[in-house]
């Protein structure tokens, strides 16, 4: 993780049984179902690393902002979200974000690591997992099934 | 707008009554729960059909015509869309958006309204504060909420359908200029993300 990129890879388990033809098409379904099933708890205020909710946002920022909701959903204006993909890189999945976004995202996921004022004082909501980390266990169990798909 | 849902795998180690009891159950629970599943994908701004994932963002220049910052002018045949807040050559009040002129026989969204003088006169394309449930992230296909609302789940012969009864939601899946699919069509399907809860029922619908 870094200040350029913010991201995650994943090494899929592609039984032999899928031809190269739907090896493709099954990388992409994985990559898509990451980044959806990511963006759908973010989106429920809910870390996809951790299963714990989000820090609550700030009384008055969501009395002034949110309409008195607190619950952290990292979608401001939504760029951030927007820019958060996946990629196939062989067998393998890369899925995080890039460019401009990925400093904010960098902010977010290490609670603003490096900053020179709010280091230690904004509060960290990853939604990336660090090397050695991994999306929730009912996540991943997703996988399965769309392997199933392939193999049934 | 809809879709409907069958099982088609052929199960023939099972029961037929126990199938038929299962299938049934199945329907059952796909037609009560979907619904509430699509639309609460749809307003976290993801949507339920493979491939697109998050909702594109509305385009800059759709965002000034929500703002209210663009206004419509029919000037013989053509549609202008004008800034009158750009200063330009020509000066500001008449400055032309070439990005969003449109074309000859083109429909401008949003509502025709009023007259301007010499040109015809579009209006704003929203009425006050209608459109400002666009300016919020993400883009979850929610203004006043009707919409998205108009979901439904009816169990049907040996299936369920699952349908909008919104008149817009169609505009949505193909027939606007932006695809922001709400419900699958032709050869597409849902997410995984969707699919994952359908085998949740399917599961539940054969274990018990």
């Amino acid at each position: 993780m870094s200040h350029g990129e913010t991201s995650f890879t994943y090494d899929v388990p592609i039984p032999d049984i899928i031809n190269r033809d739907d090896k493709n098409k099954f990388l992409k379904k994985v990559g898509q179902y990451l980044v959806d099933s990511m963006l759908d708890k973010i989106a429920d205020g809910v870390s996809p690393v951790t299963g714990k909710p989000f820090t609550k946002l700030n009384k008055e920022y969501a009395a002034e902002e949110h309409g008195g909701d607190r619950t952290a959903i990292l979608d401001e204006h939504g760029d951030m979200l927007q820019a958060l993909t996946y990629k196939i890189v062989g067998d393998r999945i890369w899925v995080g974000i890039k460019g401009d976004e990925a400093i904010k995202s960098f902010a977010h996921n290490t609670g603003f690591k490096g900053h020179p004022v709010l280091e230690g004082k904004a509060p960290k909501r990853q939604f990336i997992p660090e090397k050695g980390e991994s999306l929730l266990k009912d996540i991943m169990a997703g996988i399965g099934d769309i392997t199933d798909e392939y193999i049934a | 707008m809809s879709i409907s849902l069958k099982i088609e795998k052929k199960f023939t180690k099972l029961g037929t009554d126990f199938i038929e009891q299962s299938k049934k159950k199945f329907y059952a629970e796909a037609a009560k729960q979907l619904p509430y599943v699509i639309a609460s994908t749809i307003q976290k701004g993801i949507s339920p059909v493979e491939g697109i994932g998050r909702f594109k963002q509305y385009s800059p220049s759709y965002v000034d015509q929500i703002e209210g910052r663009v206004k419509f002018f029919r000037k013989g045949s053509k549609t202008i869309a004008i800034r009158p807040d750009i200063e330009t050559k020509q000066g500001k009040s008449i400055a032309e958006h070439s990005k969003i002129t449109y074309k000859n026989g083109a429909i401008a969204p949003g509502k025709l309204i009023g007259a301007h003088s010499k040109l015809s006169f579009k209006g704003s394309l929203f009425a006050k504060g209608l459109g400002h449930g666009k300016l919020k992230s993400p883009v979850n296909m929610t203004v006043t909420g009707v919409m998205v609302g108009s979901i439904q789940g009816d169990v049907v012969s040996n299936g369920a359908l699952i349908s909008f009864n919104s008149p817009i939601a169609k505009y949505h899946n193909g027939q606007g200029r932006v695809d922001r699919h709400i419900l699958p069509k032709g050869s597409e399907t849902f997410s995984s993300l969707i699919m994952k809860k359908l085998r949740d029922l399917l599961r539940e619908a054969f274990n018990n």
